[in-house]
């Protein structure tokens, strides 16, 4: 959507500051100038995901640090790994995958070696009402291989197939755990409904 | 719970889930990225090529020290190698013995043989069964014939040498074929 946005643009939009026609084209397209070192055609490819992919590590790590830290060092190694990026999947769902798994990777260290961390409690963009506020915080009660099948398919939008190539599970164990998630998110906003 | 209840709570998550990335995110990440161009460029235009030459390389010196190891420098190895042999051959003779001057016989006497033919004596010899004749380096003639008809060979091309001989010659060298 904000790729085909052409001058002027609104204020507050959040676009790259340039308007070439590096920003027409899927991104495979773009990786693969990217992975000849056209840094430009990464660029976009860091507006278009950035959000997404912030939004996946924030909701599996709870933890805005953790995630910048994984978004940050996910994209450089994304750049490094360019030249090898086959194309089997598409580059998106590779991209991710390096995310989620550094994600995991914090999940790990945090859980062996337990440090005070600044925690997410239930940040939710913007004002949101109670209501949804009360769902984040449902999200984040969620084991995080629930947690991220409900982010990935619900939150992402992602196919199970795509949050099945992202987490190299099979599409079955994502609908299930999708199903779970789901279950889980509803009995814990259940007392609210009936409250 | 019902899938109107599945589709709920997906459509809350949609609206609520997504939190946007820092706004000094993309400049850190790509301050790193233009930090490390030039090593990229120059790993690429170096290294990656030149990795299947190398290893095409590897794998041909591996096999021609194969093959020198298992036939002793001869066997059916291209003309150019069989020239080098021959030339080899001129120059060590104790390794490569000649027939056409030490007439004594035995395996190592069956490995080749040089003699010097005209080319026409040579062109009736090319065309018996399970002969097979190309060129070799430095104008010389491979001929690669039965080993069991080695000897017959060497007899006959030894025979003709003696018998003609003159300036109007080639090199033969006589092989037998594996």
């Amino acid at each position: 959507m904000q790729h085909a946005i052409a001058l002027p643009l609104p204020r507050g939009t959040r676009l790259a500051p340039y308007h070439d026609p590096v920003q027409i084209g899927s991104d495979e397209a773009l990786a693969r100038r990217a992975a000849r070192g056209d840094e430009r055609a990464f660029e976009e490819l860091v507006v278009r995901h950035q959000d997404k992919l912030y939004t996946l590590a924030l909701r599996v790590t709870l933890s805005e640090a953790d995630a910048y830290d994984c978004v940050q060092e996910g994209l450089i190694a994304a750049w490094r790994a360019l030249p090898r990026f086959r194309g089997d999947a598409r580059f998106s769902t590779w991209m991710y995958r390096i995310v989620v798994r550094k994600a995991y990777d914090a999940l790990d260290r945090r859980r062996r070696a337990p440090e005070p961390v600044e925690e997410l409690h239930a940040v939710a963009p913007e004002a949101q009402p109670e209501a949804r506020l009360d769902l984040i915080a449902a999200l984040e009660g969620l084991e995080p291989d629930f947690r991220v099948v409900a982010v990935a398919c619900d939150i992402l939008g992602m196919s199970m197939e795509q949050a099945g190539a992202m987490l190299e599970v099979p599409t079955g164990t994502v609908k299930s755990r999708l199903h779970r998630a789901r279950e889980q998110l509803a009995q814990a906003l259940e007392p609210d409904r009936t409250g | 719970m019902t899938e109107q209840d599945h589709e709920e709570i997906a459509r809350k998550l949609r609206e609520t889930g997504t939190v946007p990335a820092p706004e000094w995110l993309r400049t850190e990440v790509m301050d790193h990225v233009r930090a490390e161009p030039r090593l990229r460029r120059s790993r690429r235009s170096f290294l990656t090529p030149a990795i299947p030459y190398a290893a095409a390389a590897a794998v041909l010196a591996a096999l021609v020290l194969a093959l020198s190891h298992l036939g002793g420098g001869s066997g059916s190895s291209g003309s150019a190698a069989e020239g080098g042999g021959a030339s080899a051959a001129d120059n060590r003779s104790p390794s490569f013995p000649q027939p056409s001057k030490t007439a004594d016989g035995g395996a190592m006497a069956r490995h080749q043989a040089i003699f010097h033919l005209p080319t026409a004596s040579l062109e009736k010899l090319t065309i018996a069964p399970g002969v097979k004749a190309h060129s070799a380096a430095r104008g010389a003639v491979v001929l690669a014939v039965p080993y069991s008809r080695f000897d017959d060979y060497r007899q006959r091309l030894r025979a003709i040498e003696e018998r003609t001989g003159g300036d109007d010659t080639i090199r033969v060298i006589l092989r037998p074929a594996r």
